[in-house]
Formats: C-alpha cells, structure tokens, sequence
C-alpha cells in the first residue's frame, strides 16, 4: 500500500479535530486548552509539509519551521500569562475564567 | 391738541400705572403702587367725565362745533361722522391687512372712558379701605391699572385687531383678579372656569372677526360699517362673489348664508361669552370669589358689558341680519328672566348681585337685539353706576361684617352701618327702575323704562321676539324688585342675628388676617367715599343723560356711532306706545316690593320655611336650573371622557408602537445579545472556528466546489 497525500491528510484532519474537541469539551484546564492549540498547529504542520513534500516544492517546509517558531513562542507567552493569572487569582479552572460575561 | 394729551393719557396712564405698579413694586412699595395707580386712574377719570360733559353739553350747540373743529385740527378725515380717531402708530400691516394702534373718539367711547375711568378710579380709592390687610396690594392695584388698560384699548379701538387685543387683556386680567387669592381652592377653580367659558365665546369672536376680513377686505371699522351703511360694492377676498355688502352670501357648513348674519352671529357669540349671556353665564356666579372691588369694576361695571358695546358698536351689521339680531333678543330676554329667577333664591349677597348683573345684561342685550342700541348703550351707562354702588355696598357690608357673606347670618346691620345701608338703599331703588312714569326716578327708571318702551314699540313693529323679550322684561322687572329688596331686608332689617362662625365655611376667612370677631361696623371713609359718589350717580345719571342718550337728541349725541337703518323707528316710536306700558314696569316693581316686604320684613321666617320645604321651583331656582349639574354631567365629564381615551390610545398606540416599542426591542434584544457573551473562552473559541468554517464554506462554495 503506497502512501498518497490523503493519508497524511486524514491523520492531519483527525489531529485538528482533537484539538478543536479538547477546546470545547475541556471544562477543567486552560493548560490543557494550549495543549490543544498545540495540536491544531501541528496538525497545520503536517499539512504544509504533506503538501510540500507531494508537489516537490520547498515553501511548504519553510512555513512548517515558521509555525514551529510561532508555537514555541505562543506556549511560552501563553503560559507566562497563565503563571501570572494563577497570582493573580489562584485559580485556573476554565469554569472560573468568565469576567468578560455580559 | 390740548384734546389729544388729555385723551392720549386717559387711555395711556393706567398702562403706565400698572407698569409702574408692577414692575417696580419692590422699589416704591406698596404705599408707592397704591398712589401711582389710584392717583393717575382717578385723574384720568376726572377728565373723561370733563370729556363727557363738555361733548354732552356741545351736542346740538356751540361746542358740537368745537368738536367738529377737533376733528378738523388734526388733519384727520374723519371716516365716518363724528369720528375722530388719534393713531398712535401701525401695528401690523401685511397686504390689505392693516392694523393701527389708535384711539378712536366718538360718542361710544367717551361714554364708555368715562364709565370705565370714573369707576375704576372709585374702585382703586375703595380699594385702599377693602384691601387693607391684605399682603399683595401692589399686585392688586398693577391688576386692577391693567384691567383698566386693557379695557380702554378695547372701547377706543378703531379696528376689530385692537378691540381683540383689549378683549383677551380684559380677560387676563379678570383671570388674575378672580383668582388673586391663589392660595385658595375656589377662586382658582373659579379663574379657570372664567377663562375657559370665555375661550368659547373668544372663538366665536375671532372667526366673526376672520369673517370680516375674509368679506370685506379690512379689519378695521371705517371702512368696513360704511360699506354696510353705504350698500357699497365688496369684492370679498375668498369664499364669495363680489356684490354689494348687504347682500354678500357666503358657504357656512355646507350652507349658503349671508354673510352680514355670519358675522353677527359670530361676534355675537363672543359678547355672549364676555357678558355671560344664557349658555355661557356660568362664569360670572363663580367670579365672585374674586375681592368684591373686582367684583364691582370688572363683573358689573364695566367688562362684562364689553359684549353690549360690541353689538352696538358694529349696528349697522346688526340692522342688515335679521336673523342675527333677533337671535340676541331672545338670548338677552331668556337671560333677563332666567338670572332674575335664579337670583330669587341665592343667599351669598354677592352672589344676588351677580345674577342681578346677568339678568340687566340680558335687558341690554334684547334693547340692542329689538334695534334700540341707544337704550341698551343707556341702560349700560347707568347701570354701571348703580350696579358699582351695589357691589361696593356689599363689599362695606362683608368688610364690616368680619368676612360674612351669607345673607341668612346677616341682619339688623342698619344700625351699625347707617351710610352703607342709605347707599345700598339708593342702589336698590335706582336698579329696579323705581319712578314716577313721566316725572321723575332714579336712573334705573329712565333707562330700563326706555328699554321697555322701545322694545313694545318694536313689538307694534313687527320686529322678531320684540314682544316676547317685552314680557320676560316686565316679569324679570317684578322678580329683580323682589329680590333686590330681600337682598336689603335680610341684610339691613330684622333682628341682629347672632355672630355664626363656623371656620370650615368657604368665605370665613376672605383673607390671611383675622379680625377680633364683634359687632359689624361702618366702612372706613376711603370706602364710603367711593359709594357716596356713585350714590350720586346712580340717582342723577340717568335723569341728566335722557335727552342725550336715547333722548330728544339723541342724533346729534351718537352722532352716527350708533346707526339705525331708516326703517328702524322704535327710539322716536316709544313715546306713542299705550299709556299702560309706561305704568307696568312701576307696578310690578311695585308688586316686587310688597311681595318681598311681606315675607322679609313682616314675616321674615316664610322665606326660610319655603327654602326648607323646598318645592321643586325652589330647588330648580336655588340650583341655577342646575346648570352646572348639566354641563359637569355632559361638558366636563364629555372632555374629560374624550381626554382619557386619547390618552390611553397615545400610551398604548402611539407611544406603544413608536418610541416604547422601539425602547422595549432594542432593551429586550441587547439583553439577548448579552446573554452571549458568556465569558468562557470556549464559546469564544466555538465562534470563531465556526465563523471560519462558515465563511471557509462560502468561499469555497462560490470558487466553484471542489471542481
């Protein structure tokens, strides 16, 4: 069985969907909701480098590696915020986080 | 020109007066308004009444000549004969529409200045004793000066514009004086139902003035009587075809009427409502929670007979519509009787008056509707003397009674006031026409006998409602003896009736002091100056202005301010009436009197055992013919019934639909919209991912698919 760009697209899919799921179904965590961004981006990732490595073009791997840096830098942002919220409020349950409510 | 200043500061000084008076009230004080106002309306009167004299005694003789030359001085041609008109400047003109401020001198207004002026200065003196305690003199008086204003620009008007601006400023300021102790509930009430009837009968005024103008092109007098005396050819403005005056037919509510009777009707129904004509008299019982001085100047003397001096003044339409003026004979008649029956049965002594004044309105009013303008001017002219001396007397009787109005806990005070009582004596002979046909009466007599002789004399001639208005007018004679007599017995005679203080009754306490509660006393002299005054008019005026008025001179003195038509005869046909019509009115005055000795002075408890009793004529009397009852029930109630339901139709409709309903969605929805905004995150995220999808669906599906 040979690999066609449609394996790599299904696992990619299949990896999103996990990550949209744990925003919306996870009521305890915030990690756990970057944990989930994560997954999306990486699923983003194995598209681009699927695409790139199926239509013999370098771009695609290129944007891969940028998104890696985006990713690193987004968790390490996000989770200085969260360390800092944790001080500020002692709690990071997503149920408690809902000062924006009308 | 020495003419001009002396009319120029009758009619201009109470202006001033009140202006002074009211404005500058904290600066001069009190004492300082009084002065003002009394000392320039008295001067003012002194020379109005020099005025009269001077043209009185120049009808007909030298000093007619010297009128004439006063007319010719000015360089004014005069519109009309014996006119003579001072233009003071152009109020507005727009077109044809041309108003002037002027002061207009003819027979009429002198003899109406001089009635005014001469009262209302007696009024202001009266006013010094009645208004002692009172805290708000300076506004008293400013009221008083400007009612006097207003109701001199309305007699010296030479344009129906003028004579409207006077209209309404007498109205405002009887509202202010009827309501002047505002701290209370009934002279509020009472204000209020004076200016709202006057607003009906102001409405009817103002569409007979557009009438006017709509006819005749002009609003201002000359013009507009001398097309009618003349039969000129009138090119109306709108409405109608050009045609002589007389016989110009005008659409009226789908009708095809002539115009002269639109009119007169029209500006009849506003002298209806300023001279509380049947229909529209509720007013005047009410106004006399006014101060009595008021009562006097403007409820009796002087405001109210505004209505008879507008017909009289505009006779030449009155002569050309028929209809119009017998529909005044019989509205005056109808008044003339009903007032008299009703003010049998009153017991606040003003309140008798009162309808006393509504019932000679009446009189007047049928004189000018049979076309005896002159009697009804002369009738006017007298009556505002006698009918002042009346009021005033009243006012010395509450005054002296300690704030007592209610004739039942009256009597006996002949003693204690002897003056008032020999002025109020005077007054009640002179208003019910007591006098010896062909020698001689008080001044009543000449002018409501001339009122009855021309009105049979018209009867003979076949005018409308002439002989019925002749009848009322001899029961209504027979009825204001009896009740003006017991309004002297239950008052002056009998046994002193013990002090009644009950502190709940509506005219207890008239004002804010409290006198020490004793016997009643005899008016300070500031007051009884005034009524020995008026004494003397009300005896004499009537003896001295006969030949003048409706007279053997009377042409010479009206002078053409009063017209008749030429088929018009009654004034020179009331000497050839039978010799009974001039005894009747003596012998039911007469009968009157007997009536009312008998049960009010010899048998004085029958009259409070058939107030007891009861009958049905007693209550329909004593209840006005329940006419407020009628009107509460259909009038009030009526508007009352349509204001409430265009108010609920406003609030749930109109203010439903437009800006509640507008309020009510955008507050309901926005709190929908809120409620989104949980503040989770993930609903946050939710939506983002789903608009992208949706929007990533969009777009691809409008690419053209996956094709």
């Amino acid at each position: 069985m040979d690999l066609t760009i449609n394996h790599f697209l299904t696992v990619s899919a299949i990896l999103f969907t996990i990550g949209v799921v744990g925003i919306f179904v996870n009521r305890k965590n915030i990690i756990v909701i970057l944990m989930a961004i994560e997954l999306i981006l990486l699923s983003v990732n194995i598209n681009l480098v699927a695409f790139s490595v199926f239509s013999g073009t370098i771009e695609g791997q290129i944007f891969a590696m940028l998104v890696l840096t985006v990713a690193a830098a987004e968790a390490a942002v996000g989770l200085a915020i969260l360390v800092v919220y944790f001080r500020n409020r002692g709690d990071i349950s997503v149920e408690s986080v809902d000062l924006m409510k009308g | 020109m020495l003419f001009e200043k002396a009319i120029e500061f009758i009619v201009l000084g109470p202006g001033l007066a009140a202006l002074v008076a009211g404005l500058l009230q904290r600066f001069i004080g009190d004492r300082g308004a009084m002065v003002v106002t009394t000392g320039i309306v008295l001067m003012a009167g002194i020379l109005s009444l020099y005025q009269l004299f001077a043209y009185a005694a120049g009808v007909g003789g030298a000093g007619h000549v010297e009128h004439a030359s006063l007319a010719a001085d000015t360089g004014h041609a005069a519109s009309y004969v014996g006119q003579h008109v001072i233009k003071l400047f152009t109020w507005m003109e727009v077109g044809q529409f041309k108003a002037d401020w002027a002061i207009r001198v003819d027979a009429m207004s002198i003899v109406m200045m001089a009635v005014i002026t001469s009262v209302s200065g007696l009024v202001h003196l009266y006013s010094w004793g009645y208004m002692q305690d009172d805290p708000h003199k300076a506004r008293f008086f400013a009221y008083l000066s400007l009612f006097t204003f207003a109701m001199l620009m309305l007699v010296t008007a030479d344009n129906f514009i003028q004579l409207f601006f006077g209209w309404e400023g007498v109205g405002l300021a009887s509202y202010l004086l009827i309501g002047f102790w505002y701290h209370k509930d009934a002279p509020n009430d009472a204000a209020i139902k004076a200016f709202v009837t006057n607003r009906v009968g102001d409405f009817g005024l103002a569409l007979g003035i557009m009438a006017v103008f709509l006819v005749f092109g002009s609003v201002e007098f000359a013009p507009v009587l001398s097309a009618i005396k003349e039969n000129a050819e009138v090119v109306p403005l709108a409405l109608a075809e050009a045609g002589p005056a007389r016989d110009i037919i005008v659409p009226f509510l789908n009708w095809d009427i002539p115009a002269l009777e639109l009119i007169g009707v029209l500006l009849f129904i506003g002298a209806m409502g300023k001279s509380a004509q049947f229909f529209l008299h509720v007013w005047l019982p009410d106004a006399m929670e006014g101060p009595t001085p008021v009562s006097a100047l403007i409820h009796a003397a002087t405001m109210v007979t505004a209505g008879v001096y507008l017909v009289c003044l505009v006779s030449p339409i009155y002569e050309y519509a028929p209809f119009a003026a017998s529909m005044i004979a019989l509205v005056g008649a109808v008044t003339a009787l009903y007032a008299a029956t009703v003010g049998m049965a009153q017991n606040d002594i003003k309140r008798v008056i009162a309808y006393s004044t509504c019932s000679q309105l009446g009189y007047m009013f049928f004189a000018a509707g049979i076309g005896a303008y002159e009697a009804a001017m002369f009738h006017l002219f007298t009556h505002a003397f006698f009918k002042a001396l009346l009021f005033l007397g009243a006012g010395a009787v509450i005054h002296g009674a300690h704030h007592e109005q209610d004739m039942r806990n009256m009597g006996g005070f002949a003693r204690y006031m002897p003056l008032t009582y020999g002025a109020m004596l005077i007054g009640t002979v002179a208003i019910i026409g007591l006098g010896i046909p062909h020698v001689w009466g008080l001044s009543g007599f000449f002018s409501k006998d001339a009122i009855i002789e021309t009105t049979f004399a018209a009867g003979m001639n076949g005018v409308a409602f002439a002989q019925l208005a002749f009848w009322f007018g001899i029961v209504a004679a027979l009825l204001t003896s009896f009740y003006s007599w017991r309004l002297i017995y239950m008052t002056f005679h009998g046994p002193r009736a013990e002090p009644h203080h009950d502190e709940a009754h509506a005219h207890d306490d008239d004002d804010a002091h409290h006198h020490h509660h004793g016997d009643p006393h005899e008016s300070p002299m500031v007051m009884l100056i005034p009524l020995g005054l008026l004494s003397i008019g009300a005896a004499f005026a009537g003896w001295f202005f006969y030949d003048a008025f409706v007279g053997h001179d009377y042409k010479a003195f009206w002078d053409g301010a009063i017209y008749t038509a030429s088929d018009n005869t009654v004034l020179k046909d009331k000497y050839n009436v039978p010799e009974w019509v001039f005894w009747a009115p003596l012998i039911v005055t007469v009968t009157g009197f007997v009536i009312a000795t008998f049960t009010y002075l010899f048998n004085r408890g029958i009259g409070a055992t058939i107030a007891k009793n009861g009958g049905p004529l007693h209550g329909l009397f004593a209840n006005k013919w329940y006419f407020d009852e009628l009107y509460n029930a259909t009038l009030v109630r009526g508007s009352a019934w349509l204001g409430d339901m265009f108010k609920t139709g406003d609030k749930k409709v109109v203010d439903g639909v437009g800006p509640d309903g507008v309020a009510a969605l955008v507050r309901w929805s926005s709190r929908r919209l809120s409620a989104m905004h949980t503040g989770y995150l993930y609903h946050y995220a939710f939506v983002i991912i789903g608009a992208a999808l949706v929007f990533g669906a969009i777009l691809f599906w409008r690419s053209g698919g996956a094709g």
